[in-house]
C-alpha cells in the first residue's frame, strides 16, 4: 500500500496547490437467505486509493492498485489545469488521529455458520405466519479502514464496523400479492441485531395488513406521518436542498434563505454523524474534517447548510464536515449523515385528533426530490384513513408530494417519540448509508392514491 | 495467479469460474463554479466455486485472495442445482468504439461545453453538466472450457438546468460516441426548463396521460421489469408467474430484450456468466412469451439461461437484468386531452410486486401549458391493458421506447 512518503513523491510530479489522498479498504461478508435457502453467500476484500489535486480546478484520480495510480494522476492533473473557476477551501486545522470504532460483538469473531443461524431464526419467525409466500433475509457485515493524508499535514486512520440485516416478505391471498420490508443497519456489530426476529414480525404483520387494505384516496389533505415517513420527508425535502453544492449552483429553494423562517416554529432539524452505532456515523469526513452536529433549522429558522471545504470556502463560512464519498472511486460531495428532527410534545392521539379527517401514513420505500423546484415525492407503504380523529379503514401504497417550504410551514403538531431508520441515499451516482431520525408530525400534503 | 491456475485450484474441489473486470473511467463535471476531471482504473476478480452443489463467491483485487475467500464460504451454502456456462459461439455485436477509448480530456471538455451552450440557447441556465466515458474489459473463464473476453466502451452525458423556478434535465448513454448528440441533450434540458416556466394547476377530471419516452423508461424499469425476472417468478414474487402464453397486456404492446442492438447502452456479445447474447420476445401483442434467466434460475426451472446474468462490479454476484428493453407498440399517442409527462420523480419507490405506482411528474404539460405539480397513480397491469403507443421511438439508457398513452389513471394536481 502507498505510504505517506510515496504520496509526497507522486505529488511532486504534478502541479497542485492542494492535494489529498484517501485509502479505503474493507473485508466483508454477505449472506442471503431466499425462502430459507442459503444459496447466495459471498465474502471478499475491496479497496483502493483516491487522490485529489487542486490547481486551477479539481482533478481526481483513483485506482484499485497503486501501480496504475501514477498514470491516472497524470490525467487528473491535466484536468486540474484545464479549468476556469475559483476554488477556495475553507481553512481547517489538519486532523491527526488514529483509532477504531469498536463493535461490541464483532461479526469477525463469530463463524459464518453462527451468523447464518441468526438469519434462519429470522426466516423462521416470518415462516410461522400464514399467507406469507416468500421471504428474503439479507445480511451484510464489513470492517473498513479509512486513511486520509493531505498536503496540509493531516494524517487520519480510522477503522469502522458495519452490519445490516433486511427482511423482505411477500404475502399472498387469492392471487393478490403484497410486499413489506424492514431493516436494521449501523456502524456497529452483531449487538445491533439482537432483536432481529422482531423485524420479521413487523414486516409480516404489515404485508398481511396490506392484503386487507384498499387503495388510498387522493387530493390535498391533512396527513399524519409516522416517524419513519417524517424521516424520509426531512431527508428528501429539506436535507437535499440544504446541501451547499445545490445552493451554490442555484439548484435549491433554500438559496438566500439563511436566517429566515422557512418552517413552523415547532420544527428543528440537525445533521449529526456523531450518533454512536447509527447508519450515518463517522469520526472524520472524506476531507479529514471532524464530524460534528450541525444545526440546519432551529425553531423554524434556517441556520445553515451542509458543507464540504470547497462549498464552505465559497460561502465564507468556517468549515466543512459533511464531505462524503462512496468508496475510493468517487470524489467527496456535501452529503447528509444522520438527519434528525427534534421531538415535540404531542401524543399520537393528539396528532390524530388534530387531523380530524385525513390519512395516517407510515413506512416508506424512499423518495426523490427536485431541489431546484423544491418539489418532492416520497412513498408510504401503508396507512389508515382518519375519520373523526380516529384510525378507521386501512389503505395501501400511496405517495405524498408537495412543495418543501409549504409543507414545512404547515406542520401543526410534532410527536414526542423519535425513531431512527437506516437507508441509502443516492446523489450523482454515489450511494452512502444514512440515518433519518424523526417523530410523527401532522401537516397538509398532496396524497396520490389510485382510489 | 492466472485465471487458468485459479481454475486448476478450484477443480480440486469441484467446478469453478473466474470473472475479471478491468475498467478505465473518465468523467468531466461542469458547474457554474468550474470544472472537475476524474480519471480512474480498477481491476478486480470475482470467483465462484461449486463444491458438491454448494456455491461460494469470493472477490478481491488479488485473484489468489478471491479464490481462497470463495473456498472458505462455499461449505456453508445450501445445495442448489447450478452449472456454469458451456462454450458456445457468441454473436457479433457492436459494443466497442475506438473513438471513446481515444477520447482525451480536452476534446471531452469541448463536447460538454457544446451541450452547455445548447442548453443556454434553448433558454435554460445550466446548473450541472457531466460527461463520462469508459473502456471495459470483461473476462469469464470456467472449468467447462468457457474463455469469453469482451471489450466494450460506454459514454454518457447529463445536463441539468433551471429557468425561474422551473427545472429541466436530459441525458443520453451509448457505447458509441458518434451516437450521442451533445447539442440535443443540452437543448432538451434547456427547453424543458424554459417551457416549464409559469406553471398552472392541472384541470380537474383529467384521467389520461401521455408518458414521453424518458417517463415510459422510468416506469418500465422500476415496476414492470422485476416481474420478468425468473428469480421473482420462481419465488412467487411476480404477477406474471404461471401465465406464460396468456394475454396479460393489451394487444398493442410488444416487448423484447435485445442485446444485439448496435452500440445500445445494454448491448453485449455475452452476459457476465459467459452465456451468449440473444434477442428474445417477452411480450408479443399482449401475450406473455418469456422470462429473463441467469444460470441459477435456469437450472432451477430446468431451462436454459437467456443470457441475462449481469454483475454490477467484480465484487457482486450475477443478478438478473435486462440488456436493452425494446418496446414495439402501436395505436398512437395523441396528446389531446392528456397530461403530457416528460419524466417522473420517485419511480424507484413504485411497488414492483403489485405493480402499483404513485409518482410525482417532472415537466408535465396540459394543452401546451406547464403544470405546477401532479401525482399520477395506477396499476401497471391495469394501465397496460389499454395503453397505446406513438411512433417517436427514442433510446433512453437501455430502454428503447416511443411515447405511451394511458387511460383511466388517477391524476392529482
Amino acid at each position: 500500500m502507498l505510504t505517506v512518503d510515496g504520496f509526497q513523491e507522486l505529488l511532486s510530479q504534478v502541479r497542485a496547490r492542494f492535494a489529498d489522498l484517501r485509502v479505503h479498504t474493507s473485508r466483508s461478508t454477505t449472506l442471503v437467505l431466499k425462502d430459507g435457502r442459503a444459496e447466495e453467500l459471498s465474502t471478499g476484500t475491496y479497496g483502493g486509493v483516491a487522490i485529489r489535486v487542486l490547481d486551477r480546478c479539481w482533478g481526481f484520480a483513483y485506482s484499485s492498485s497503486t501501480g496504475r495510480l501514477e498514470e491516472m494522476l497524470g490525467h487528473a492533473a491535466k484536468a486540474a489545469a484545464l479549468g476556469e473557476g475559483e476554488v477556495r477551501l475553507a481553512e481547517v486545522r489538519p486532523g491527526r488521529f488514529e483509532g477504531e470504532l469498536r463493535a461490541r460483538r464483532s461479526p469477525e469473531d463469530v463463524s459464518v455458520e453462527e451468523r447464518l443461524e441468526l438469519l434462519k431464526r429470522v426466516h423462521g419467525v416470518a415462516e410461522e405466519h400464514g399467507r406469507i409466500a416468500s421471504v428474503t433475509v439479507s445480511y451484510h457485515d464489513a470492517t473498513s479502514e479509512f486513511r486520509y493524508v493531505s498536503t496540509e499535514g493531516a494524517e487520519i486512520r480510522v477503522t469502522y464496523p458495519w452490519v445490516s440485516l433486511q427482511v423482505n416478505v411477500v404475502a399472498k391471498e387469492s392471487g393478490e400479492l403484497q410486499m413489506a420490508q424492514e431493516r436494521a443497519a449501523g456502524v456497529a456489530g452483531l449487538e445491533l441485531l439482537e432483536e432481529a426476529e422482531r423485524l420479521a414480525e413487523v414486516a409480516c404483520e404489515r404485508a398481511l395488513r396490506l392484503l386487507e387494505a384498499r387503495r388510498a384516496p387522493s387530493g390535498v389533505m391533512k396527513v399524519v406521518m409516522d416517524p419513519r415517513l417524517t424521516g424520509v420527508f426531512v431527508h428528501e425535502a429539506l436535507g437535499h436542498a440544504a446541501e451547499a453544492d445545490h445552493v451554490l449552483r442555484g439548484e435549491s429553494v433554500l438559496e438566500g434563505m439563511l436566517g429566515r423562517e422557512i418552517a413552523a416554529e415547532e420544527v428543528s432539524i440537525y445533521d449529526d454523524p456523531t450518533i454512536e452505532g447509527s447508519p450515518g456515523c463517522y469520526l472524520y469526513d472524506a476531507e479529514g474534517v471532524r464530524g460534528r452536529r450541525r444545526v440546519l433549522v432551529e425553531r423554524g429558522v434556517l441556520k445553515g447548510y451542509l458543507h464540504t471545504r470547497e462549498t464552505a470556502g465559497a460561502m465564507g463560512v468556517e468549515e466543512g464536515g459533511n464531505a462524503r464519498a462512496q468508496g475510493y472511486t468517487f470524489p467527496p460531495l456535501p452529503r447528509m449523515s444522520n438527519t434528525c428532527m427534534s421531538p415535540g410534545d404531542a401524543e399520537l392521539e393528539e396528532l390524530l385528533e388534530g387531523a380530524g379527517r385525513g390519512v395516517f401514513l407510515g413506512g416508506s420505500r424512499g423518495g426523490e426530490v427536485d431541489t431546484a423546484r423544491g418539489v418532492f415525492q416520497f412513498n408510504a407503504e401503508e396507512g389508515y384513513l382518519i375519520e373523526g380523529g380516529e384510525l378507521t379503514r386501512p389503505v395501501r401504497d400511496v405517495s405524498l408530494s408537495g412543495e418543501t417550504l409549504e409543507i414545512l410551514r404547515r406542520i401543526e403538531l410534532v410527536g414526542r417519540r423519535v425513531e431512527m431508520s437506516p437507508g441509502y441515499c443516492g446523489k450523482d451516482s454515489q450511494l452512502v448509508p444514512v440515518g433519518d431520525s424523526a417523530p410523527a408530525v401532522l401537516t397538509v400534503a398532496h396524497v396520490g392514491g389510485a382510489g | 495467479m492466472t485465471p487458468r491456475e485459479a481454475l486448476r485450484r478450484l477443480e480440486r474441489v469441484g467446478e469453478g469460474e473466474v470473472y475479471v473486470l478491468e475498467s478505465r473511467r473518465f468523467r468531466l463535471e461542469h458547474t457554474p463554479r468550474g470544472l472537475r476531471g476524474d480519471a480512474g482504473c480498477e481491476r478486480g476478480f470475482g470467483v465462484r466455486v461449486l463444491a458438491r452443489g454448494r456455491l461460494g463467491f469470493g472477490y478481491s483485487t488479488e485473484l489468489g485472495t478471491a479464490v481462497e475467500r470463495a473456498l472458505s464460504i462455499a461449505g456453508c451454502a445450501a445445495e442448489a442445482p447450478m452449472r456454469f456456462a458451456v462454450p458456445e459461439r457468441y454473436p457479433e455485436v457492436e459494443v466497442y468504439d475506438g473513438e471513446v477509448e481515444a477520447l482525451g480530456i480536452e476534446q471531452a471538455k469541448e463536447l460538454l461545453l457544446h451541450a452547455v451552450e445548447a442548453c443556454r440557447e434553448a433558454g435554460g441556465t445550466p446548473t450541472h453538466a457531466s460527461m463520462s466515458w469508459a473502456t471495459l474489459r470483461k473476462e469469464v473463464h470456467n472449468t467447462s472450457g468457457v474463455e469469453a473476453v469482451q471489450r466494450c466502451t460506454e459514454v454518457g452525458v447529463y445536463v441539468m438546468s433551471v429557468a425561474d423556478a422551473a427545472s429541466g434535465m436530459h441525458f443520453a448513454y451509448s457505447r458509441s460516441l458518434g451516437r450521442i448528440s451533445f447539442q440535443e441533450v443540452g437543448r432538451r434540458a434547456g427547453w424543458l426548463a424554459s417551457a416549464s416556466k409559469k406553471p398552472e394547476r392541472v384541470p380537474q377530471g383529467v384521467r389520461t396521460a401521455v408518458l414521453k419516452p424518458v417517463a415510459v423508461a422510468e416506469l418500465m424499469e422500476s415496476v414492470l421489469l422485476p416481474a420478468f425476472s425468473a428469480d421473482n417468478v420462481l419465488r412467487g414474487r411476480s404477477r406474471l408467474a404461471g401465465r406464460m402464453g396468456e394475454r396479460v397486456f393489451g394487444e398493442s404492446f410488444t416487448l423484447y430484450d435485445d442485446p444485439t442492438l448496435p452500440f445500445g447502452a445494454g448491448s453485449c456479445t455475452h452476459d457476465d456468466e459467459g452465456v451468449g447474447a440473444k434477442r428474445k420476445a417477452l411480450v408479443e401483442r399482449g401475450v406473455l412469451r418469456g422470462y429473463l434467466h441467469s444460470l441459477k434460475t435456469a437450472a432451477r426451472a430446468g431451462e436454459s439461461s437467456t443470457g441475462n446474468g449481469f454483475r454490477s462490479s467484480h465484487a457482486a454476484q450475477p443478478e438478473i437484468d435486462a440488456t436493452n428493453l425494446v418496446v414495439a407498440g402501436e395505436g398512437g399517442a395523441e396528446e389531446d386531452g392528456a397530461l403530457v409527462v416528460h419524466g417522473l420523480i420517485g419511480a424507484h419507490t413504485c411497488n414492483p410486486v403489485t405493480g402499483d405506482f404513485s409518482v410525482e411528474t417532472r415537466n408535465a404539460f396540459y394543452d401546451g401549458t406547464p403544470v405546477r405539480k401532479a401525482i399520477i397513480a395506477g396499476n401497471i397491469y391495469e394501465v397496460m391493458g389499454t395503453a397505446s403507443f406513438g411512433s417517436d421511438t427514442e433510446e433512453v439508457a437501455g430502454v428503447v421506447t416511443p411515447s405511451m398513452r394511458v387511460e383511466n389513471i388517477s391524476i392529482t394536481g
